[in-house]
């Protein structure tokens, strides 16, 4: 299993160095930020000497260009559908993991697909100011000390569990929708059962996934579940701390069966284990 | 001695939760049916065929498997005959000649059939006749094609018995219903461009209906490919994957309209509106082409809908989405349910059986 490096303070670091921003030459973003420079050609954005993008015209990018989002944040501008229609594909194959440390600014008349893509910002300041806008669920805070590039692997290696070739409706029980895309690919899945999302038309579905902390066990009781329904709960432990009561807490916190899919450790920080349990309750 | 029946089903049934596929419409309603004649009634299903829908489903969430569904290797069918009392076996599907023929030496045979399936398996005539030969009774799902059943099976009494999926109870409380959901059979039975890009053109003009694609997501190469892609970019259009049972009667209980996206011309015309007659059941308009079998449904009459011969167009589609909005199709539809209900509880369907 290979073990993520540790990164502190991502959002410290971020703060003080260089921010690219890239659009095509007809574009004018229109968004500006001391730190900020544009670029409409894409081999600047391989310079190494960056430490985040302001992407404006995502569907410009190439498959290696694409692949620099993996380690470093990203601001992605959203002026036209296709833009957020785009974005919305690559999430849904996978081919970019948003995590925590991106964030959108959507200029388009339409909400963001609920609990598919990054938190929406108004400036980059915000953006640079705030990642993790919602913070981690209970039980789960150093996920926060991940760097972008730590959350991108988790990312990528949590795809494939929790994944049927069946569209999901996950629930957010954590409220915490900007982890939960990162360690569970909610970007083929649909939000339901969150009451500040009241327009979708799926929000009264039943989900098929529920998303909480770990410790958070008193958000999964509740009545009898109408259909068997996975549950990715992310957890952080003191290293050396056995992972058993994690499991154990999951698995008695309903009525239902438990049965564990996969407990994944996404990262070994200095004092910390962070990871996420799988499991489905069983009707 | 309790009376038993098998009903072998290519499909699981709905409340095993994971998907919904036509077999287990139909398995599920042969079961309900049986269950007014015998005092006990189990779905078999055969090891091989689970271990198929589990991989195809993904095996990950929703794994149970209840009490009245039995799970056989297909190799050890012939000592479960054996081993069982003589019971009734309900065949849905021509693949199963070789398991009836193994069954018929202890039990007694009911055949679910629709008969292209036969004709597709290009059989000789003889060997036709002794395969609808092993059945003491034969079942029509299709209304177009029950004449040629009749026909070929004159001496074994075939019954049309068309598909007719539980009525739902209209909740009190009834939701908004406000999507216009789509869906059609694998593109490859037939063409869906004219639909999708009616479908199209209606998005366009009418931003506050939602729209919602069941229908299977297509290969890039096939032809409608770039269509099915330039309507999901609208942002009241949703495509969605294979939904569970309990999803897909979410998805009922939001529906407005229900609209089988097929033209005329491919196979997918002589396979039973499964979809179709499920939205009925769920009180669901439908509009559909005159070549399906929901048009043929001899349940559905008064029609629930609209039906159309040529292609799709965006009119036709938005003129359909505002009689069902305007609630033009309630008193068609509670028929339809009550022939659907009447058809379940049709006692005498294996009466003389034992």
């Amino acid at each position: 299993m290979q073990v993520a490096t540790p990164t502190f303070a991502a959002a410290a670091s971020l703060s003080s160095r260089r921010v690219l921003g890239f659009c095509s030459s007809e574009t004018d973003p229109g968004i500006q930020h001391p730190q900020l420079t544009w670029t409409h050609h894409e081999r600047d954005l391989f310079d190494p000497n960056v430490s985040a993008y302001v992407i404006a015209d995502m569907g410009l990018l190439s498959d290696a260009a694409l692949a620099l989002l993996a380690g470093r944040p990203v601001l992605i501008v959203l002026s036209r559908q296709s833009d957020m229609r785009h974005m919305a594909l690559l999430a849904f194959e996978r081919l970019i993991v948003l995590t925590p440390h991106d964030a959108v600014i959507n200029r388009t008349p339409w909400p963001m697909p609920e609990g598919c893509g990054p938190h929406s910002v108004d400036t980059p300041s915000h953006w640079l100011a705030q990642q993790f806008a919602s913070g981690p669920p209970q039980g789960a805070a150093p996920y926060k000390r991940l760097s972008k590039a730590n959350l991108t692997e988790a990312g990528a290696r949590a795809a494939t569990p929790p994944i049927a070739n069946v569209q999901h409706f996950w629930r957010d029980l954590s409220h915490c929708a900007d982890l939960a895309q990162t360690v569970m690919p909610t970007g083929r899945m649909i939000a339901c059962g969150d009451a500040s999302h009241t327009s979708s038309p799926f929000n009264h579905f039943t989900p098929t996934v529920l998303f909480c902390g770990a410790e958070n066990t008193d958000a999964l009781s509740g009545d009898k579940l109408r259909q068997s329904t996975a549950l990715v709960a992310p957890f952080a432990l003191p290293r050396g701390t056995p992972v058993d009561d994690v499991i154990a807490g999951l698995a008695t916190a309903r009525d239902e069966p438990f049965q564990l899919h996969t407990v994944l450790v996404l990262a070994e920080l200095q004092d910390v284990t962070v990871g996420c349990v799988y499991g489905e309750f069983v009707v | 001695m309790s009376r038993d029946c098998y009903v072998v089903a290519s499909g699981l049934p709905p409340h095993v939760g994971w998907q919904l596929r036509g077999e287990s419409l139909r398995a599920e309603q042969l079961a309900a049916q049986a269950r007014c004649a015998f005092d006990r009634v189990q779905y078999v299903v055969f090891l091989e065929r689970l271990n198929l829908l589990r991989n195809e489903r993904g095996g990950a969430v929703l794994n149970t498997v209840p009490d009245d569904v039995v799970v056989i290797p297909a190799g050890a069918f012939e000592a479960f005959c054996a081993r069982i009392d003589p019971s009734v076996f309900i065949f849905s599907g021509s693949q199963y000649g070789q398991s009836a023929a193994t069954a018929r030496h202890h039990h007694t045979i009911v055949y679910d059939i629709a008969p292209e399936r036969l004709d597709d398996q290009n059989l000789p005539d003889d060997e036709r006749a002794r395969i609808i030969g092993r059945h003491e009774t034969l079942l029509g799902i299709s209304a177009r094609r029950f004449a040629r059943l009749a026909e070929q099976a004159e001496t074994h009494g075939a019954i049309l018995n068309p598909l007719a999926p539980t009525p739902s109870a209209r909740a009190t409380t009834e939701p908004v219903r406000t999507a216009l959901v789509e869906g059609a059979s694998p593109p490859a039975n037939g063409d869906p461009l004219p639909a999708l890009r009616a479908l199209f053109d209606f998005t366009a003009a009418h931003a506050d209906t939602q729209v919602i694609l069941t229908s299977e997501r297509p290969d890039p190469s096939a032809p409608h490919s770039t269509q099915f892609g330039a309507l999901t970019l609208a942002s009241q259009v949703t495509a969605l994957l294979t939904l569970s049972n309990t999803n897909r009667g979410d998805l009922w209980d939001i529906a407005l309209a229900y609209m089988e996206a097929i033209a005329p011309g491919g196979s997918a015309c002589q396979e039973n509106s499964w979809q179709a007659m499920e939205a009925v059941a769920a009180g669901v308009p439908i509009l559909c082409h005159s070549a399906t079998e929901a048009a043929a449904s001899p349940l559905l009459d008064p029609f629930p809908g609209e039906v159309i011969d040529n292609d799709f167009d965006a009119q036709t589609i938005a003129t359909f989405v505002e009689r069902a909005r305007a609630g033009a199709y309630a008193a068609a539809l509670s028929t339809a349910g009550d022939a659907m209900k009447k058809i379940r509880g049709h006692a005498r369907l294996f009466d003389g059986l034992t």
